[in-house]
């Protein structure tokens, strides 16, 4: 049914809106939060979505179609950031820093292949950080908050000066990883496997 | 008899902006302009549960109507309680933050006398509820500050109600909270006495 570039844009950007909202939904102890990208997931995403068209993974926009796609993905691309980064606090800025310094070597160099499989690595790395690394210490480093004479209260502001973490139910998590399904096939909806680009080399066979 | 002439190649379309000309692309695009409104419908309303999209969408189609506002404030004011029993005190007194909004938005979009009466009243309970809340947070045992920044905003709130006209009973309800609030924010065991 869909055949043409014009019909995979507009159905990328459609994946692309959902993958957006989704990830931007968590269900917390008590409701329902919904979180909106700050500048540092912006800023990133707008790298990202350069590097996805300048290494061929994204098709370069052409048309309303085409430009729509690019900017519902740049959207998306933020938003599953802000699903992915660390809450704010030290560990952000150590993990944003690195991966900043980094990304041009990281990300610039290789196929459109290496590129989306270097991205699903990194996914996992700050999934890894934010899901289980962070909650993990959270729960084990000090006395709870109110607790221990005061005790609670300064371990709680140190915690919070790390990473200032809310804890969300299971369902955010399932929630998250479609938001990323969705990603993925818009970006497997607009990929072009006969582009070539400097960084691609011709197979033996 | 000369052989016919090749048939020329199509020209490209002028102005198909990139397959606008597609079928199922301008309808596509349509669709992805509806949805997008309707993500940002749903992320400004932030509705906590399933039942709460329902009103939210109706406030968003009538905004300028009385009953949609007046039914969403009273089920901010249910989520402000489930999360009070829940012992979420600061989503609480979030959620009859939004209540209070929706209650004087429905007070100002009154037609007639009832319906102020009926708003007026309903935002007046919510502020009564919030600063009772706020007024349990900020209060400390008498040998620790009180934080006074969150006291002397419940008592704001609740001397707003000065300005308008309420039932006696809300009247003396707002009395009451304004009397222990000022006690609570007076020094250490001072706070016992009476004034």
């Amino acid at each position: 049914m869909i055949r043409t570039p014009a019909q995979r844009a507009v159905a990328a950007a459609l994946l692309f809106l959902a993958s957006a909202v989704l990830a931007g939904i968590a269900p917390a102890e008590h409701g329902v939060e919904y979180h909106v990208f700050g500048i540092v997931e912006g800023l990133f995403a707008l790298l990202l979505a350069y590097l996805l068209v300048l290494r061929g993974a994204w098709p370069s926009p052409a048309g309303v179609p085409g430009w729509a796609a690019a900017a519902y993905g740049t959207l998306a691309t933020a938003q599953v950031l802000e699903f992915l980064f660390p809450p704010p606090g030290l560990v952000q800025w150590v993990v944003v820093m690195g991966m900043a310094i980094t990304a041009w070597s990281v990300f610039s160099a290789g196929s459109p292949r290496r590129l989306v499989a270097s991205l699903a690595s990194l996914a996992v790395i700050l999934a890894l950080v934010r899901y289980s690394v962070i909650p993990v210490l959270w729960t084990h480093i000090g006395p709870a908050a109110g607790t221990a004479f005061g005790l609670g209260d300064l371990a709680e502001s140190a915690r919070r000066i790390f990473a200032d973490w809310r804890p969300v139910k299971p369902a955010g998590e399932l929630i998250g990883f479609l938001a990323v399904c969705c990603w993925a096939l818009a970006t497997r909806l607009v990929w072009s496997p006969a582009a070539r680009v400097d960084g691609d080399r011709p197979t033996a066979d | 008899m000369p052989a016919p002439a090749p048939a020329p190649a199509p020209a490209p379309v002028r102005g198909d902006l990139g397959g606008l000309r597609d079928p199922f692309v301008i309808p596509g695009l349509i669709l992805l302009g509806v949805l997008t409104v309707l993500a940002v419908l749903l992320y400004r309303a932030a509705p906590q549960t399933a039942a709460e999209v329902g009103s939210t969408a109706l406030v968003a189609v009538r905004p300028d109507a009385f009953t949609p506002r007046v039914s969403r404030a009273r089920e901010r004011v249910d989520a402000a309680q489930r999360a009070r029993v829940a012992g979420d005190t600061s989503g609480a007194i979030a959620r009859y933050a939004e209540a209070e909004e929706e209650a004087l938005s429905a007070r100002e979009r009154a037609a007639d006398t009832t319906q102020v009466r009926t708003a007026t009243e309903l935002w007046a309970n919510i502020v009564l509820d919030r600063a009772e809340l706020m007024l349990g947070s900020g209060a400390r045992p008498w040998y620790r500050a009180d934080d006074t920044q969150v006291l002397n905003e419940a008592l704001a709130s609740v001397q707003r109600l000065r300005q308008v006209s309420l039932t006696p009973g809300t009247r003396s309800r707002a009395a009451d909270l304004d009397t222990r609030i000022r006690r609570q924010l007076r020094a250490g065991p001072l706070e016992w006495l009476p004034r």
